[in-house]
């Protein structure tokens, strides 16, 4: 058995820098995953969890930091997220993670589907609050 | 970024010239497909033969544009959607309101039986 790996990022809340993330986590996810689908399901729930702190958390401000931490092993790919902005709503992150199966409204609603797709792509989505600091920790399995 | 527009039959076609349609971008995506829509289109297909990539941003811009061509009772439809693409359409279950097609042939037939 392998030793994990980890890499830590730590970079402006700038839209600029999402695709860099999409680009080093699928270079990173082609030595762990053998389906490219997978590997894009991981890269698009780092993107929709950056935008999400850079939009909500930070207000579209750029100059806020946020650290990434990614580390892997045998049985899972992890993504831990910190920032220092503006708390998550739990209760509204789990509507949208679960909304409605069959409702029009939430069909034609604009926004909150980053959070769904996060929810659906990924095999652990977990989020607290602490001094501060708002931690998200994404999870694949990898089988 | 850069569309391709063009006209035919009264449907308006548009195909972005971009890999990716993300937060970064989709504003200026949605202000170009607004101008080119403009006034009086009510039947549009967009082309999305080029996109490799779209995010939530990117699929609400497509909401707000749904939205404007539904109240002058019109369609909008896709084709040349990638796999990855039609994935985040289906998940989301988008394709229920936007009907994704293969080909622009197909979805200019779909406008014309719908007109």
């Amino acid at each position: 058995m392998s030793a994990p790996l980890s890499l830590t990022l730590i970079f402006e809340s700038n839209w600029l820098y999402l695709p860099i993330l999409r680009k080093i986590v699928k270079e990173i996810g082609k030595e762990k995953f053998t389906s490219e689908e997978t590997i894009e399901e991981v890269a698009f729930s780092l993107h929709e969890a950056v935008g999400n702190i850079i939009h909500h958390a930070y207000q579209n401000e750029p100059h806020h930091l946020i650290n990434l931490k990614m580390s892997w092993d045998e049985k899972e790919f992890s993504l831990e997220l910190l920032d220092r902005g503006l708390a998550h709503d739990p209760q509204k992150n789990e509507a949208l993670a679960h909304p409605p199966v069959h409702s029009t409204i939430d069909l034609l609603r604009e926004d909150g589907r980053g959070v769904f797709l996060i929810h659906h792509f990924m095999d652990e989505v977990k989020y607290r609050h602490e001094n501060g600091i708002n931690i998200l920790l994404l999870k694949k399995w990898i089988c | 970024m850069e569309l391709m527009i063009k006209e035919e039959e009264k449907i308006l076609i548009v195909k972005p010239l971009e890999k990716n349609i993300e937060a970064l971008n989709s504003r200026e995506f949605k202000t170009k497909m607004i101008a080119a829509i403009g006034a009086s289109h009510c039947w549009v297909i967009l082309d999305l033969a080029e996109v490799e990539f779209l995010d939530s941003n990117a699929l609400g811009s497509l909401i707000s544009l749904l939205k404007l061509i539904a109240s002058r009772g019109g369609q909008l439809v896709i084709c040349h959607a990638r796999a990855s693409v039609k994935r985040i359409f289906t998940i989301t279950r988008l394709d229920q309101a936007i009907p994704l097609l293969e080909s622009e042939p197909a979805a200019k037939q779909l406008l014309t039986n719908a007109r």
